[in-house]
Parts: structure tokens; C-alpha cells; sequence
């Protein structure tokens, strides 16, 4: 369970990191005009998920150095 | 709208802080104890001499990071089919997705007026500044595209280069300090 937690963590950060964001662009300063600089990184975020990085498959992948 | 949850500078650091231990535990445990020692070590020799002001604990962590996360983005993207094993690519992606990572993180910082390890001179146009970028300037990114580019380039050609490990752990800590003028060189050369 927690390998598996531990697999996924690099889409999980990622998918924090664009929260925050979103967070600070909707409730703390409410300039939705913020978001723009998240939209690369949902665009990355879906390609990798895609990809199967985040998954075990791809977490074996990337751990073949 | 309103949100219970109110982010201050504590909570920032806080985020950085968590980021990078996630990012060290990922790196101890899918990659290696010894990849994780040196690059979150380098990151930390790196990020004391990159921060501009004051070294605060957000400051001092961010770029490493940054570039960690970039880097297994990109392993999950490139290392694999008809990709794997193009080291030139890989590390050009790296860096292209730091600004991506970064961007983000820079926006909110500046939106909320959170410490950031340093700005960018100008470089780019002024044009190219503006709300699509949530707010941060594009010289900005640019330097973190060629600060993801550098470390990870640098590393990845130590890794590669066939020196003892032992040798190639006192270079590369040794290189560290002397990055950030080699960043700003290529800034300077892009001027």
C-alpha cells in the first residue's frame, strides 16, 4: 500500500503543487488570473498519468536507471 | 468566495518543506539511497548559493525540489519506447518542465508576497509578461528552465561519465557552488 503510495508520489506532488495554486488564485488573493500559470502543469500532469508514470509499471520504468 | 483554510508564509514553507522530503523519500526509494544523499545533498549546497537575501528554509529547498520533481515527470514521460536512453532529450525536457513545475509555486509566491530564492534580469521582451503567464515574467521561467537543465545535465553527465562513485560524489558536490555563475554566464551570453 504505501509502495504503491510512494509509486504515485511524483503525480501526487505535482497535483499538490497545482492545488496550492489554485487555492491562492481562488480564495486568498481571488485572481483567478493566477490559474493561467497551472495550466502547462494539468497538460503534464495528464500526459504522465497517461503514460503510466504514475503507476507501478512506470515507477519501475524510471527506477531502471 | 472563502475558504476556511487560509495560507500564510508558515504554510509555504510548510508546502516547500513536505515537498522536498516526499521527493527524498521517492528518491530513496525507487532510485537509490545513494542517488538521494547526493542529489538532495548537492540540491542543498546548490540551493545555499543560488538564494538571493536572506536563506530561509523555503528558499534553500525550492530549486532542488523543483528540478527533483521535473526530473521523475520526465522519466515518466521520455524513459521508455523509442525515448529511452536519449540523454540530450531527457535533459532538455527536465529543464522544460521545471519551468512547468515552477511556475505554479512562483505565481502563488508572488500573488501572496511568500520569500523566493532570487528574480531574474531581464532578458525577454516585456510583451511576452502578461496574465497568460499567471503573473510571472517570462524571464523568470526561463531561468528555471536553464536551472533544471544545468543541475540535472550536470549530474546525469557525472553519472555517466564512468569515474569511481566516490570521485564522482566530490565533483559533483565540488561543481555545486560554481553553478549558479555558470547559469548566470549563459544568461549573460543569451543578453
Amino acid at each position: 500500500m504505501l509502495d504503491r503510495l510512494i509509486d504515485r508520489l511524483p503525480a501526487l506532488l505535482l497535483l499538490a503543487v497545482l492545488a496550492l495554486c489554485a487555492h491562492v488564485a481562488l480564495f486568498d488573493r481571488e485572481r483567478p488570473v493566477v490559474l493561467a500559470a497551472a495550466a502547462p502543469g494539468v497538460v503534464v500532469l495528464l500526459l504522465y498519468l497517461r503514460s503510466g508514470g504514475g503507476g507501478r509499471r512506470g515507477a519501475r520504468r524510471g527506477a531502471e536507471r | 468566495m472563502s475558504s476556511p483554510l487560509h495560507l500564510d508564509p508558515q504554510s509555504w514553507r510548510l508546502a516547500v518543506c513536505l515537498l522536498v522530503f516526499l521527493a527524498a523519500v521517492h528518491a530513496y526509494r525507487k532510485l537509490s539511497p545513494y542517488f538521494a544523499v547526493t542529489w538532495f545533498g548537492s540540491g542543498l549546497v546548490f540551493g545555499w548559493v543560488w538564494a538571493q537575501g536572506p536563506v530561509l528554509p523555503e528558499t534553500l529547498l525550492l530549486p532542488v525540489g523543483v528540478i527533483y520533481l521535473a526530473a521523475a515527470l520526465t522519466k515518466g514521460l521520455v524513459e521508455q519506447g523509442r525515448f529511452a536512453g536519449n540523454h540530450v532529450l531527457h535533459v532538455a525536457l527536465a529543464g522544460l518542465l521545471t519551468a512547468v513545475v515552477a511556475a505554479p509555486l512562483e505565481a502563488a509566491a508572488r500573488a501572496m508576497g511568500w520569500p523566493l530564492p532570487r528574480g531574474a534580469p531581464a532578458l525577454l521582451p516585456s510583451e511576452l509578461d502578461g496574465p497568460w503567464l499567471g503573473d510571472v515574467p517570462a524571464d523568470v521561467l526561463l531561468q528555471w528552465l536553464l536551472l533544471g537543465s544545468a543541475f540535472y545535465g550536470l549530474y546525469k553527465l557525472l553519472d555517466h561519465s564512468g569515474l569511481g562513485v566516490a570521485l564522482r560524489t566530490l565533483l559533483l558536490f565540488a561543481a555545486m557552488p560554481f553553478l549558479p555563475a555558470g547559469v548566470e554566464a549563459v544568461w549573460r551570453a543569451l543578453q
